[in-house]
C-alpha cells in the first residue's frame, strides 16, 4: 500500500467502492498529498451521494456523508459553526449541478468559506449511467439512448457568474496538476470551486466513450485538456488550470451577536 | 530503484502501464488477492519517477528508492 494510504486511510472501509480504473481514487490520492502538507487536524469533509461521495469516507477523520444534493447546505452549517476548520466538499456532477444546483450557486454568491470539489464524470455513475446535466451535447447514456439533445452546464462558468472568487478545473489523468490546483483552492479564503473531470469507465466509458476501458477515457481527457490560456479551444476541448482568482473578495462572516436587531 | 505493487489493493486497471514513460510496467499474468490480473514491473527499466504511483486510483503502488525505504 502507498505510504499515504497507510497513514491516512480508514482501513476498515477498504476496499473502496470504486470500479477498476475509476478516477475518484486518483482524486482521493491528490487530497491525501495536500493533507500531508497541511495537517489532517485542520480539515472536516462533507460529501453528497454518488460514487464520488465516497471519496472522503476513506480518510480516517471527521466526514459527513450527507443526502443527495445536500452536501453544500450541510457544509455551510459546518463552515459557520467551525470557522477554524477547512471544509472540503466532494460532490458529483449530478449531485452538484442537478439536484443540488441551487445550493451551489448560493454558496458561491454568499462566499461561504469552503472548497467544493465537483467530480465531473459526465454521468450518474452510481445509479447506472443516466444522463446528468454535464455530458457533451449528443452523448448517449442509458436515459438518452438517441443522444442527449440538451447542452451541458459549464459549472465553472456558472459559479464564477454567481460570484465564486476562486475557480479551477483539472482532470484525474494529470495528478500533479490536480494536486497543485486543489492545494491552491484549499488555501483560498472564501468559496472556492474545483471541477475535476474524471474517468468513469463503467458508465461514462461504456455509454458515452464507446467502451469500458479506463485507457480510452484517459487518452480522451489528456487530449481534450488545454492548459495554455491564450490558445483558442477546438470542439471537444476544455481549459484546465486556475480559471479565475479574485483574492480580494471578502469571505462570508456571520453577523456578530452584538449586531443582532433584538 | 523499484516499484512495488500491493497485490491486496490492486484492481488491475492497468492505467499505470499507460502512464509509465519508461515502459517498465506491462500487463502481467499473476492475480492479486482481489482476483484481478496485475501489472508486472521490470525494475531494471524503472527510474522511480513515481508517475504510476500518483495516478494509481487504488494507492497500490509504492516507489522504493535505493537505500531510502519507501
Ligand atoms: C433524493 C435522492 N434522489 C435520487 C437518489 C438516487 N441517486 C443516487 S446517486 C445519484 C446520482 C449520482 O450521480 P453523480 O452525482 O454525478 O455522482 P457519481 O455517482 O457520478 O459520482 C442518484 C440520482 C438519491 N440517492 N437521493
Ligand atoms: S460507476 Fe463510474 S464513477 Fe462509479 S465507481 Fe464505477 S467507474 Fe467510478
Ligand atoms: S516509477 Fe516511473 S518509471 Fe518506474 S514504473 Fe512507475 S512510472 Fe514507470
Ligand atoms: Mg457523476
Amino acid at each position: 500500500m502507498n505510504p499515504l494510504a497507510e497513514k491516512y486511510f480508514r482501513k476498515s472501509a477498504l476496499p473502496t467502492i470504486f470500479c477498476p480504473g475509476c478516477g475518484d481514487g486518483t482524486v482521493l490520492h491528490a487530497m491525501l498529498r495536500v493533507i500531508e502538507k497541511t495537517g489532517l487536524e485542520n480539515y472536516a469533509f462533507v460529501s453528497g451521494i454518488g460514487c464520488s461521495g465516497w471519496i472522503p469516507v476513506y480518510i480516517n477523520t471527521d466526514v459527513i456523508h450527507a443526502l443527495h444534493g445536500r452536501a453544500i447546505p450541510v457544509a455551510t452549517g459546518l463552515a459557520l459553526s467551525m470557522p477554524d476548520k477547512k471544509i472540503v466538499v466532494f460532490t458529483g456532477d449530478g449531485d452538484c449541478c442537478g439536484i443540488g444546483g441551487n445550493h451551489l450557486i448560493h454558496a458561491a454568491r454568499r462566499n461561504i468559506d469552503m472548497t467544493v470539489v465537483m467530480i465531473n464524470n459526465y454521468i450518474y455513475g452510481m445509479t447506472g449511467g443516466q444522463v446528468s446535466p454535464s455530458p457533451p451535447a449528443g452523448s448517449k447514456t442509458k436515459t438518452s439512448p438517441y443522444g442527449n439533445p440538451e447542452r451541458p452546464f459549464d459549472a465553472a462558468a456558472l459559479v464564477q457568474a454567481a460570484g465564486a472568487a476562486f475557480v479551477a478545473r483539472e482532470t484525474a489523468v494529470a495528478p500533479l496538476r490536480l494536486e497543485k490546483s486543489l492545494s491552491a483552492a484549499i488555501r483560498h479564503q472564501g468559496f472556492s470551486f474545483m471541477e475535476v473531470i474524471t474517468q468513469c469507465p463503467t458508465q461514462a466509458g461504456r455509454n458515452i466513450f464507446g467502451d469500458g476501458k479506463p485507457q480510452t477515457i484517459y487518452h480522451a481527457l489528456k487530449k481534450a485538456a488545454v492548459s495554455q490560456k491564450d490558445v483558442p479551444l477546438e470542439s471537444g476541448q476544455f481549459r484546465v488550470g486556475i480559471l479565475h482568482a479574485d483574492l480580494a473578495s471578502p469571505p462570508y462572516r456571520p453577523p456578530l451577536a452584538s449586531a443582532r436587531p433584538i | 530503484m523499484s516499484v512495488s505493487i500491493d497485490s491486496q489493493q490492486c484492481k488491475g486497471c492497468m492505467l499505470c502501464v499507460e502512464e509509465c514513460p519508461k515502459s517498465a510496467l506491462t500487463p502481467g499474468e499473476t492475480r492479486g488477492s482481489r482476483g484481478y490480473l496485475m501489472p508486472r514491473a521490470n525494475n531494471g527499466k524503472c527510474v522511480s519517477c513515481g508517475l504510476c504511483a500518483l495516478l494509481c486510483p487504488d494507492l497500490a503502488i509504492s516507489i522504493i528508492k535505493e537505500g531510502a525505504g519507501t
